[in-house]
């Protein structure tokens, strides 16, 4: 009796263990490789060169900020002023570098613009101990409403040539715009993983209290993760400058939901800090951009995009749920 | 006592990796106390988890009173059977008011539909339901979280009582109770007997299961390994079952420090509201006992003193020089660490890894520059794991092991910390009888290295075991200080129940 217990028991035990890695890390890409074979399947040129660096260049923008905003969330905070934050840094730098005619001083005034009003939001949030949801909300009209009022509503264009590199040139047959950000995710997974920094991130957003028990200076995590959130928003808004060759200060709108429905794709949770990797939101971004682009070559209309992605991020919700019950 | 209640038949509950519960028999008799008794580990709170609907078996099957119980149940309907539960860990919402939580799912209503409760007669019955237990100076309308733990406890306690049980499960229900308290669960559950209700009671304090069993089961490792009578046994024949193996009585006398040496002292310490003018020092190698009873702000003192709570007045010095402890992260530059008393809350990041934790106190040193290496980690976690008996792997999340495990990370955490001064609060809370031993021989050790230990608790047994001298503390002053054979079980108790020096 016992030892056919024992054998049942083993069984169920790989059964689930084969379950938690179809569910857990593999799963997203899986779900990433079952799409691509449906749209291949569907149309031809899905799986054209150009089709896949395409790809790969509409979800940059999404995944840049995306990134950042792992950060904030593993900490146990969220940030949704990353849209406005995106539109008022192209809106300031696109007129420097008109006026001025640098591009170096109009990425510079841009990331700086980032860092500092990501440092805006952080002194809200962990020195001041307001909840980083009704901040952000507040600098999300903040930031938008300054950058309706610099601009006088107008997108700014004319856009120095030098600066459309960005958008166009190649190292090695990839892109500029992939090549930043696989840097920048490389980089993000060298301080998630390997930093000390990653470790505070995460013990913070786990536990604040215990964290800062524990010696770990739970306010500089904080203003950190939303220092990074807000540089790297800065990126994606030069990117997405070089691209439409423009600055406009409605650009960015409902940016933060998707970088959210990214992180929560990869595995990254929302109601519990201390949980999240970078590489799933770096798929979890793809696969948003994949969605999208299959569906535009496919003629799908934007109404049926949208109700799509509604079911993606359910599905991925409810397998995450899954496999924190199988565990 | 009049025949079974409930029958536990071959459960079985696996863990990936841990066999939980493996082939549990044994029953429970109508108004009896069971004790539960094994090492960190055995199963047991698994084994109550099961009973009480929050964890589902592999196998096995439940009787009580003759029907047996679906293999799938959930809390809710375990209540309404009857089964009443105590958790080891404290599951009340912090958010709401003690009456509200006493009554949660049960509450009582003014109208069947629409539900509507009434909350004047919840609060007069969750008063007389606290009553019950003696305690009279928590407010029903004050929210959970701002209650002292053991005040929680008596909370957690009073609401399993507040319903109609057949049976009762407690979980470790004294860790965070003072004697005084103590006594008065016990009272509580003579009563219970009275009325003929069972009570499953687990505990590391054998003292206790002395006092108030009939009957003991024994787990080791899963398995059931034996069942006694406690009228026809010893607290010899009980460990020796729990371990399988008899347990040297590690007297802990050792050479008591001769270094005249003061290393730590505090002058004229304050707080805003609890704490007056506190000074004393300790000297270099010593450990120094805190005792006390529930709101005689021994906790207090030690997050002031760690940095935890701002110091309004006073001075802090280490080795002879003044030192600013703003944050905890200054206290730990300083070579000064903090074990809270509060597991759950404050001394662990539950969702993380165990090795994570061991090591979150002290980054640089398992670091090469800002990387932090994993090969260090493993290392550490390895020999901690061997030093201090920790059941399970150093990647499992901490909130996956058992209580005392927990405790035993929390340990480890700080002695991982290159500390000068440990302050310990109520260390060995939810530790069995064997790994107690092992922690005091870890804290001796310790401050036999040229350092110093500081440790708070409320077992007078342990601060006569453990400490070299001990200071009494009531009301936010010193009260008593104990030295050489003054540090004795006697003294400390009357010291700590007689208010005011004399
Ligand atoms: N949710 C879980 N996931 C994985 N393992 C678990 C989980 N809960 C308990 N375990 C493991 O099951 C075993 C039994 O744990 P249990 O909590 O029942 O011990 P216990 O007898 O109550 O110990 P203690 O006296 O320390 O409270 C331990 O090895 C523990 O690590
Ligand atoms: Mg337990």
């Amino acid at each position: 009796m016992s030892t056919e217990y024992v054998v049942s028991a083993d069984k169920s035990i790989n059964y689930k263990r084969v379950m938690n890695l179809l569910f857990g890390k593999l799963g997203i890409f899986l779900g990433l490789f079952a799409l691509m074979t449906v749209f291949s399947i569907l149309s031809p040129v899905f799986l054209s060169l150009g089709n896949l660096e395409n790809i790969l260049i509409q979800s940059a923008t999404n995944a840049i900020i995306a990134a950042g905003m792992t950060f904030v969330i593993i900490s146990g905070e969220i940030d949704l002023s990353v849209g406005s934050i995106l539109a008022l840094t192209s809106i300031v730098s696109g007129e420097i570098m008109i006026t001025t005619g640098s591009v170096w001083l109009g990425v510079g005034v841009a990331l700086l613009m980032g860092i500092l009003m990501g440092v805006f939001n952080g002194v809200f949030v962990a020195y001041l101990g307001f909840p980083a949801f009704i901040v952000t909300l507040a600098t999300m009209w903040l930031y938008r409403g300054s950058a309706y009022v610099y601009s006088g509503g107008q997108a700014v264009v004319g856009l120095p040539d030098g600066f459309r590199v960005l958008a166009n040139g190649k190292f090695l047959y990839i892109p500029y715009i992939v090549w930043i950000m696989l840097i920048i995710y490389g980089l993000c997974y060298f301080v998630l993983t390997k930093l000390r920094m990653g470790r505070k991130i995460y013990a913070t957003g786990d536990n604040s209290e215990s964290a800062r028990l524990s010696g770990i200076n739970v306010r500089a995590v904080k203003m950190i993760v939303f220092s990074i959130s807000g540089c790297l928003t800065a990126v994606s808004a030069l990117i997405l400058m070089a691209r439409l060759n423009s600055a406009q200060p409605v650009a960015g709108m409902t940016f933060e939901l998707t970088a959210i429905a990214a992180a929560v794709i990869g595995g990254t949770s929302l109601t519990k800090g201390g949980v999240g990797s970078i590489v799933g939101t770096l798929i979890g971004a793809v696969f948003i951009a994949t969605l999208q682009n299959g569906l535009v070559i496919l003629n799908v209309s934007s109404f049926w995009q949208q109700l799509l992605m509604g079911i993606v991020v359910l599905i991925a919700v409810g397998i995450d749920k899954y496999r924190k019950k199988l565990s | 006592m009049s025949g079974t209640l409930l029958e536990f038949n071959s459960i079985y509950k696996e863990y990936p990796g841990v066999k939980a519960v493996n082939g549990v028999s044994f029953s429970i008799s109508k108004g009896a106390v069971t004790a539960l008794l094994g090492a960190n580990g055995a199963g047991k709170s698994t084994l109550m988890k099961i009973l009480s609907g929050a964890e589902t078996r592999d196998s096995g099957d439940i009787i009580i009173q003759d029907n047996y119980l679906p293999k799938n149940y959930s809390t809710l309907e375990a209540k309404s059977l009857g089964i009443g539960i105590i958790y080891q860990e404290l599951s009340l919402l912090s958010e709401l008011t003690v009456a509200e939580n006493i009554y949660l799912t049960n509450e009582p209503l003014i109208t069947q539909f629409p539900k509507i409760i009434d909350y004047k007669k919840m609060k007069k019955e969750a008063k007389h339901q606290l009553e019950k237990l003696q305690v009279y100076d928590v407010d029903v309308d004050e929210k959970v979280s701002n209650l002292s733990l053991p005040n929680q406890q008596m909370v957690e306690i009073a609401k399993a009582l507040a319903q109609d049980c057949k049976v009762i499960i407690m979980d470790e229900p004294t860790t965070s109770l003072a004697t005084d308290e103590t006594k008065r669960l016990f009272d509580v559950i003579k009563h219970l007997k009275k009325q003929n209700i069972s009570i499953i009671y687990i505990s590391h304090r054998l003292d206790e299961i002395f006092e108030i069993a009939d009957n003991a089961v024994i787990m080791r490792d899963g398995e059931l390994v034996n069942k006694l009578d406690i009228d026809k046994t010893s607290k010899d024949e009980i460990i020796t079952s729990m371990t399988g193996r008899k347990l040297n009585r590690v007297k802990t006398e050792d050479e008591i420090s001769n270094s005249n040496e003061i290393m730590f002292g505090v002058r004229g310490i304050s707080d805003r509201k609890f704490l007056k003018d506190i000074s004393f020092s300790v000297r270099k190698n010593e450990i120094l006992g805190i005792g006390g009873l529930v709101g005689a702000q021994r906790t207090e003192l030690a997050r002031l003193i760690f940095g935890a709570d701002k110091l309004e007045k006073g001075e802090i010095s280490l080795n002879g020089e003044i030192i600013q402890n703003k944050t905890p992260e200054d206290a730990i530059r300083n070579g000064i660490g903090y074990l809270s008393e509060n597991r759950k809350e404050e001394a662990l990041n539950l969702g993380l890894s165990v090795q994570e934790n061991i090591i979150q106190t002290d980054l640089p040193k398992v670091s090469k520059g800002l990387v932090v290496s994993d090969k260090k980690i493993i290392e550490t976690f390895k020999s901690y794991k061997q030093k201090m008996n920790i059941k399970g792997a150093g990647s499992t999340a901490v909130k996956n092991l058992s209580g005392g495990n927990q405790q035993k990370v929390a340990i480890a955490k700080w002695l991982h910390v290159g500390a000068k001064l440990l302050i310990f609060d109520e260390p060995t809370r939810g530790v069995d009888v064997g790994a107690k031993a092992e922690i005091y021989q870890l804290v001796r050790d310790f401050a036999r290295k040229g350092n110093t230990a500081i440790v708070i608790s409320s077992e007078i047994e342990e601060l006569a075991t453990v400490s070299d001298r001990v200071l009494i503390m009531a009301k936010g002053e010193i009260t008593h200080e104990l030295k050489g054979s003054d540090v004795n079980q006697d003294t400390i108790f009357n010291c700590i129940t007689t208010k005011g020096s004399d």
